[in-house]
Protein backbone atom coordinates (compact mmCIF):
# COMPACT_ATOMS: atom_id res chain seq x y z
CA UNK A 1 0.00 0.00 0.00
CA UNK A 2 1.27 3.51 -0.83
CA UNK A 3 2.31 5.71 2.04
CA UNK A 4 0.48 9.01 2.00
CA UNK A 5 2.33 12.15 3.00
CA UNK A 6 -0.27 14.31 4.72
CA UNK A 7 -3.95 14.81 5.38
CA UNK A 8 -3.90 17.55 2.76
CA UNK A 9 -2.88 14.98 0.21
CA UNK A 10 -5.57 12.61 1.43
CA UNK A 11 -8.15 15.35 1.92
CA UNK A 12 -10.31 13.29 4.28
CA UNK A 13 -13.58 14.72 5.50
CA UNK A 14 -14.08 13.82 9.19
CA UNK A 15 -17.56 12.51 8.32
CA UNK A 16 -15.94 9.76 6.28
CA UNK A 17 -14.27 8.15 9.30
CA UNK A 18 -15.56 4.61 9.67
CA UNK A 19 -18.05 4.90 12.54
CA UNK A 20 -18.36 1.14 12.92
CA UNK A 21 -14.70 0.84 13.91
CA UNK A 22 -14.42 4.23 15.62
CA UNK A 23 -16.27 3.10 18.77
CA UNK A 24 -13.60 2.11 21.41
CA UNK A 25 -15.06 -1.31 22.22
CA UNK A 26 -15.33 -2.28 18.55
CA UNK A 27 -11.87 -0.86 17.89
CA UNK A 28 -10.48 -3.14 20.62
CA UNK A 29 -12.25 -6.15 19.12
CA UNK A 30 -10.98 -5.34 15.62
CA UNK A 31 -7.41 -4.68 16.86
CA UNK A 32 -7.33 -7.99 18.72
CA UNK A 33 -8.64 -9.96 15.77
CA UNK A 34 -6.23 -8.18 13.42
CA UNK A 35 -3.23 -10.00 14.90
CA UNK A 36 -4.66 -13.52 14.90
CA UNK A 37 -6.37 -15.98 12.59
CA UNK A 38 -9.29 -16.43 14.98
CA UNK A 39 -10.14 -16.03 18.64
CA UNK A 40 -12.97 -17.40 20.77
CA UNK A 41 -15.36 -15.35 22.89
CA UNK A 42 -13.67 -16.18 26.22
CA UNK A 43 -10.24 -15.08 24.99
CA UNK A 44 -11.67 -11.95 23.37
CA UNK A 45 -13.63 -11.10 26.51
CA UNK A 46 -10.48 -11.29 28.63
CA UNK A 47 -8.45 -9.27 26.12
CA UNK A 48 -11.00 -6.48 25.74
CA UNK A 49 -12.31 -6.32 29.33
CA UNK A 50 -15.87 -6.09 28.01
CA UNK A 51 -18.95 -7.70 29.57
CA UNK A 52 -20.76 -10.59 27.82
CA UNK A 53 -23.60 -8.22 26.89
CA UNK A 54 -21.30 -5.59 25.43
CA UNK A 55 -19.27 -8.17 23.55
CA UNK A 56 -22.40 -9.69 22.03
CA UNK A 57 -23.78 -6.28 20.98
CA UNK A 58 -20.57 -5.01 19.41
CA UNK A 59 -19.70 -8.25 17.63
CA UNK A 60 -23.21 -8.29 16.12
CA UNK A 61 -22.61 -4.78 14.73
CA UNK A 62 -19.26 -5.78 13.31
CA UNK A 63 -20.78 -8.93 11.83
CA UNK A 64 -23.59 -6.91 10.26
CA UNK A 65 -20.99 -4.61 8.67
CA UNK A 66 -19.25 -7.68 7.26
CA UNK A 67 -16.06 -6.99 9.20
CA UNK A 68 -16.06 -10.17 11.24
CA UNK A 69 -17.33 -13.69 10.83
CA UNK A 70 -18.81 -15.63 13.74
CA UNK A 71 -18.50 -19.41 13.78
CA UNK A 72 -19.71 -21.93 16.34
CA UNK A 73 -17.16 -24.71 16.72
CA UNK A 74 -16.72 -27.72 18.97
CA UNK A 75 -13.16 -27.93 20.28
CA UNK A 76 -12.44 -30.87 22.60
CA UNK A 77 -16.21 -31.51 22.79
CA UNK A 78 -16.89 -28.01 24.14
CA UNK A 79 -18.76 -25.32 22.19
CA UNK A 80 -16.73 -22.24 21.28
CA UNK A 81 -17.86 -19.08 19.50
CA UNK A 82 -14.98 -18.20 17.20
CA UNK A 83 -14.47 -14.73 15.72
CA UNK A 84 -12.56 -14.21 12.49
CA UNK A 85 -11.67 -10.89 10.88
CA UNK A 86 -12.84 -10.95 7.26
CA UNK A 87 -10.84 -9.56 4.32
CA UNK A 88 -13.23 -6.61 4.23
CA UNK A 89 -12.70 -6.08 7.98
CA UNK A 90 -8.92 -6.27 7.68
CA UNK A 91 -8.88 -3.74 4.83
CA UNK A 92 -11.31 -1.46 6.69
CA UNK A 93 -9.17 -1.56 9.85
CA UNK A 94 -6.00 -0.77 7.91
CA UNK A 95 -7.73 2.09 6.09
CA UNK A 96 -9.14 3.40 9.38
CA UNK A 97 -5.76 3.44 11.16
CA UNK A 98 -4.14 5.16 8.17
CA UNK A 99 -6.89 7.74 7.95
CA UNK A 100 -6.72 8.52 11.66
CA UNK A 101 -2.96 8.88 11.47
CA UNK A 102 -3.11 11.23 8.50
CA UNK A 103 -6.09 13.14 9.83
CA UNK A 104 -4.03 14.48 12.73
CA UNK A 105 -0.69 14.65 10.97
CA UNK A 106 -0.64 18.40 10.36
CA UNK A 107 -2.91 19.22 13.29
CA UNK A 108 -1.54 21.67 15.97
CA UNK B 1 -10.42 -2.16 38.60
CA UNK B 2 -10.88 -2.13 34.85
CA UNK B 3 -7.63 -2.50 32.95
CA UNK B 4 -7.21 0.02 30.15
CA UNK B 5 -6.33 -1.35 26.74
CA UNK B 6 -3.41 0.17 24.94
CA UNK B 7 -3.79 -0.43 21.20
CA UNK B 8 -0.03 -0.40 20.65
CA UNK B 9 0.42 -3.20 23.16
CA UNK B 10 -2.41 -5.43 21.94
CA UNK B 11 -0.20 -7.78 19.93
CA UNK B 12 2.15 -8.26 22.89
CA UNK B 13 -0.80 -8.76 25.25
CA UNK B 14 -2.36 -11.44 23.02
CA UNK B 15 0.79 -13.55 23.07
CA UNK B 16 1.57 -13.04 26.77
CA UNK B 17 -2.06 -13.88 27.66
CA UNK B 18 -1.32 -17.46 26.61
CA UNK B 19 1.18 -17.82 29.47
CA UNK B 20 0.43 -14.96 31.83
CA UNK B 21 -1.83 -16.78 34.28
CA UNK B 22 0.54 -16.98 37.25
CA UNK B 23 1.16 -20.74 36.96
CA UNK B 24 4.74 -20.32 35.69
CA UNK B 25 5.45 -17.98 38.62
CA UNK B 26 4.03 -20.53 41.06
CA UNK B 27 6.17 -23.27 39.48
CA UNK B 28 9.26 -21.04 39.74
CA UNK B 29 8.51 -20.10 43.35
CA UNK B 30 7.95 -23.72 44.40
CA UNK B 31 11.08 -24.80 42.49
CA UNK B 32 13.26 -22.26 44.35
CA UNK B 33 11.56 -23.28 47.60
CA UNK B 34 12.33 -26.96 46.87
CA UNK B 35 15.92 -26.11 46.02
CA UNK B 36 16.37 -24.20 49.28
CA UNK B 37 14.71 -26.99 51.26
CA UNK B 38 16.93 -29.66 49.73
CA UNK B 39 20.08 -27.64 50.58
CA UNK B 40 18.79 -27.02 54.11
CA UNK B 41 17.96 -30.72 54.64
CA UNK B 42 21.39 -31.71 53.29
CA UNK B 43 23.01 -29.24 55.72
CA UNK B 44 21.05 -30.81 58.56
CA UNK B 45 22.39 -34.22 57.57
CA UNK B 46 19.33 -35.81 55.93
CA UNK B 47 21.23 -36.89 52.82
CA UNK B 48 22.70 -35.51 49.62
CA UNK B 49 20.98 -32.35 48.35
CA UNK B 50 20.71 -33.63 44.73
CA UNK B 51 18.71 -36.66 45.93
CA UNK B 52 16.46 -34.68 48.28
CA UNK B 53 15.93 -32.16 45.46
CA UNK B 54 14.01 -34.78 43.47
CA UNK B 55 11.45 -35.10 46.27
CA UNK B 56 11.15 -31.37 46.92
CA UNK B 57 10.90 -30.28 43.27
CA UNK B 58 8.50 -32.97 41.98
CA UNK B 59 5.57 -31.52 44.03
CA UNK B 60 6.17 -28.16 42.30
CA UNK B 61 5.53 -29.77 38.90
CA UNK B 62 2.50 -31.68 40.24
CA UNK B 63 0.97 -28.39 41.49
CA UNK B 64 1.81 -26.70 38.15
CA UNK B 65 0.17 -29.39 35.98
CA UNK B 66 -2.90 -29.59 38.23
CA UNK B 67 -3.30 -25.81 37.97
CA UNK B 68 -2.91 -25.61 34.18
CA UNK B 69 -5.14 -28.59 33.37
CA UNK B 70 -7.90 -28.00 35.91
CA UNK B 71 -7.91 -24.26 36.53
CA UNK B 72 -6.30 -22.08 33.86
CA UNK B 73 -6.54 -23.94 30.53
CA UNK B 74 -10.36 -24.27 30.58
CA UNK B 75 -10.57 -20.53 31.31
CA UNK B 76 -8.03 -19.32 28.75
CA UNK B 77 -10.22 -19.69 25.71
CA UNK B 78 -9.07 -20.63 22.23
CA UNK B 79 -6.84 -18.66 19.89
CA UNK B 80 -5.54 -19.60 16.46
CA UNK B 81 -2.37 -17.75 15.53
CA UNK B 82 -1.57 -16.47 12.06
CA UNK B 83 0.51 -18.71 9.79
CA UNK B 84 3.62 -16.44 9.91
CA UNK B 85 3.50 -16.35 13.76
CA UNK B 86 3.13 -20.15 13.86
CA UNK B 87 6.15 -20.47 11.52
CA UNK B 88 8.36 -18.15 13.61
CA UNK B 89 7.28 -19.98 16.77
CA UNK B 90 8.25 -23.33 15.21
CA UNK B 91 11.58 -21.87 14.09
CA UNK B 92 12.26 -20.53 17.58
CA UNK B 93 11.36 -23.87 19.21
CA UNK B 94 13.69 -25.64 16.78
CA UNK B 95 16.58 -23.29 17.69
CA UNK B 96 15.85 -23.82 21.39
CA UNK B 97 15.89 -27.62 20.93
CA UNK B 98 19.30 -27.42 19.21
CA UNK B 99 20.61 -25.14 21.95
CA UNK B 100 19.33 -27.42 24.74
CA UNK B 101 20.78 -30.52 23.05
CA UNK B 102 24.16 -28.77 22.72
CA UNK B 103 24.05 -27.81 26.41
CA UNK B 104 23.13 -31.40 27.36
CA UNK B 105 26.01 -32.87 25.31
CA UNK B 106 28.46 -30.30 26.74
CA UNK B 107 27.18 -31.04 30.27
CA UNK B 108 27.60 -34.79 29.79
CA UNK B 109 31.08 -34.33 28.32
CA UNK B 110 32.30 -32.13 31.18
CA UNK B 111 30.70 -34.32 33.85
CA UNK B 112 32.75 -37.27 32.58
CA UNK B 113 36.01 -35.34 32.89
CA UNK B 114 38.12 -35.51 36.09
CA UNK B 115 37.17 -32.57 38.34
CA UNK B 116 39.81 -30.00 39.14
CA UNK B 117 38.41 -28.47 42.35
CA UNK B 118 40.78 -25.52 42.29
CA UNK B 119 39.01 -24.17 39.17
CA UNK B 120 35.50 -24.56 40.62
CA UNK B 121 35.92 -22.14 43.48
CA UNK B 122 33.09 -20.19 45.10
CA UNK B 123 33.42 -17.22 42.77
CA UNK B 124 33.21 -19.22 39.52
CA UNK B 125 30.21 -21.25 40.78
CA UNK B 126 28.45 -18.05 41.83
CA UNK B 127 29.16 -16.42 38.47
CA UNK B 128 27.78 -19.42 36.59
CA UNK B 129 24.63 -19.35 38.74
CA UNK B 130 24.14 -15.58 38.32
CA UNK B 131 24.68 -15.52 34.54
CA UNK B 132 22.59 -18.62 33.84
CA UNK B 133 19.64 -17.44 35.96
CA UNK B 134 19.67 -14.00 34.34
CA UNK B 135 20.10 -15.38 30.80
CA UNK B 136 17.43 -18.11 31.15
CA UNK B 137 14.87 -15.79 32.74
CA UNK B 138 15.60 -13.09 30.15
CA UNK B 139 15.06 -15.61 27.31
CA UNK B 140 11.76 -16.63 28.94
CA UNK B 141 10.74 -12.98 29.43
CA UNK B 142 11.58 -12.07 25.84
CA UNK B 143 9.96 -15.08 24.18
CA UNK B 144 6.83 -15.16 26.34
CA UNK B 145 6.66 -11.33 26.39
CA UNK B 146 6.26 -11.25 30.17
CA UNK B 147 8.36 -8.39 31.55
CA UNK B 148 8.40 -9.44 35.23
CA UNK B 149 10.53 -12.49 34.33
CA UNK B 150 13.48 -10.10 33.91
CA UNK B 151 13.05 -9.20 37.60
CA UNK B 152 12.79 -12.90 38.48
CA UNK B 153 16.15 -13.44 36.76
CA UNK B 154 17.74 -10.85 39.06
CA UNK B 155 15.97 -12.27 42.13
CA UNK B 156 16.93 -15.88 41.40
CA UNK B 157 20.54 -14.78 40.90
CA UNK B 158 20.78 -13.75 44.58
CA UNK B 159 20.25 -16.84 46.85
CA UNK B 160 23.02 -19.19 45.70
CA UNK B 161 25.92 -16.68 45.88
CA UNK B 162 24.37 -15.37 49.13
CA UNK B 163 24.57 -18.87 50.60
CA UNK B 164 28.15 -19.43 49.41
CA UNK B 165 29.46 -16.20 50.88
CA UNK B 166 27.49 -16.21 54.14
CA UNK B 167 27.64 -19.89 55.13
CA UNK B 168 31.03 -19.46 56.79
CA UNK B 169 29.82 -16.64 59.03
CA UNK B 170 26.03 -17.15 59.35
CA UNK B 171 25.57 -20.83 58.57
CA UNK B 172 22.07 -21.03 60.10
CA UNK B 173 20.56 -18.35 57.90
CA UNK B 174 22.60 -18.89 54.71
CA UNK B 175 19.77 -20.77 52.95
CA UNK B 176 17.16 -18.27 54.15
CA UNK B 177 17.45 -16.20 50.98
CA UNK B 178 16.08 -19.12 48.91
CA UNK B 179 12.88 -19.06 50.96
CA UNK B 180 12.55 -15.26 50.81
CA UNK B 181 12.92 -15.22 46.99
CA UNK B 182 10.60 -18.24 46.67
CA UNK B 183 7.98 -16.48 48.78
CA UNK B 184 8.17 -13.28 46.69
CA UNK B 185 7.75 -15.18 43.38
CA UNK B 186 5.07 -17.46 44.84
CA UNK B 187 2.97 -14.59 46.23
CA UNK B 188 3.33 -12.69 42.92
CA UNK B 189 2.16 -15.78 41.04
CA UNK B 190 -0.79 -16.38 43.36
CA UNK B 191 -1.94 -12.75 42.98
CA UNK B 192 -1.79 -13.07 39.17
CA UNK B 193 -3.63 -16.41 39.28
CA UNK B 194 -6.42 -14.97 41.47
CA UNK B 195 -6.76 -11.96 39.13
CA UNK B 196 -6.87 -14.33 36.14
CA UNK B 197 -9.60 -16.51 37.71
CA UNK B 198 -11.64 -13.47 38.74
CA UNK B 199 -11.49 -11.90 35.28
CA UNK B 200 -12.23 -15.04 33.26
CA UNK B 201 -15.42 -17.07 33.07
CA UNK B 202 -15.08 -20.83 32.66
CA UNK B 203 -17.58 -21.32 29.86
CA UNK B 204 -18.58 -19.67 26.64
CA UNK B 205 -21.99 -18.12 27.26
CA UNK B 206 -22.24 -16.04 24.09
Amino acid sequence: MKKLKSNKAMNIPIEEIDKVIHEPARMKIMANLYFVESMDAIFLLRQTNLTWGNLATHTKKLEAAGYIEVKKEFIKRKPHTMFILTKKGRDAFEAYTKRMKHLFEDFI
Amino acid sequence: MVEKTNLAEIEKKIYSALFNDGTLDILGGLWIFGLGLSILLADLGFGISEEIMLYTIIPAFVVYFVLIFLVTNPRKGVIKLQEKVKRSKTKFLFIQMIWLTAVLIAGLYFSLQPVDLSVWNDISVSLIWITSSIILCSIAAYTLKIDRFYIYGLLIAIPFPFRIFTKKIFFDISTGMFFIIALIILVWGIIILIRFIKSTPKTDTL
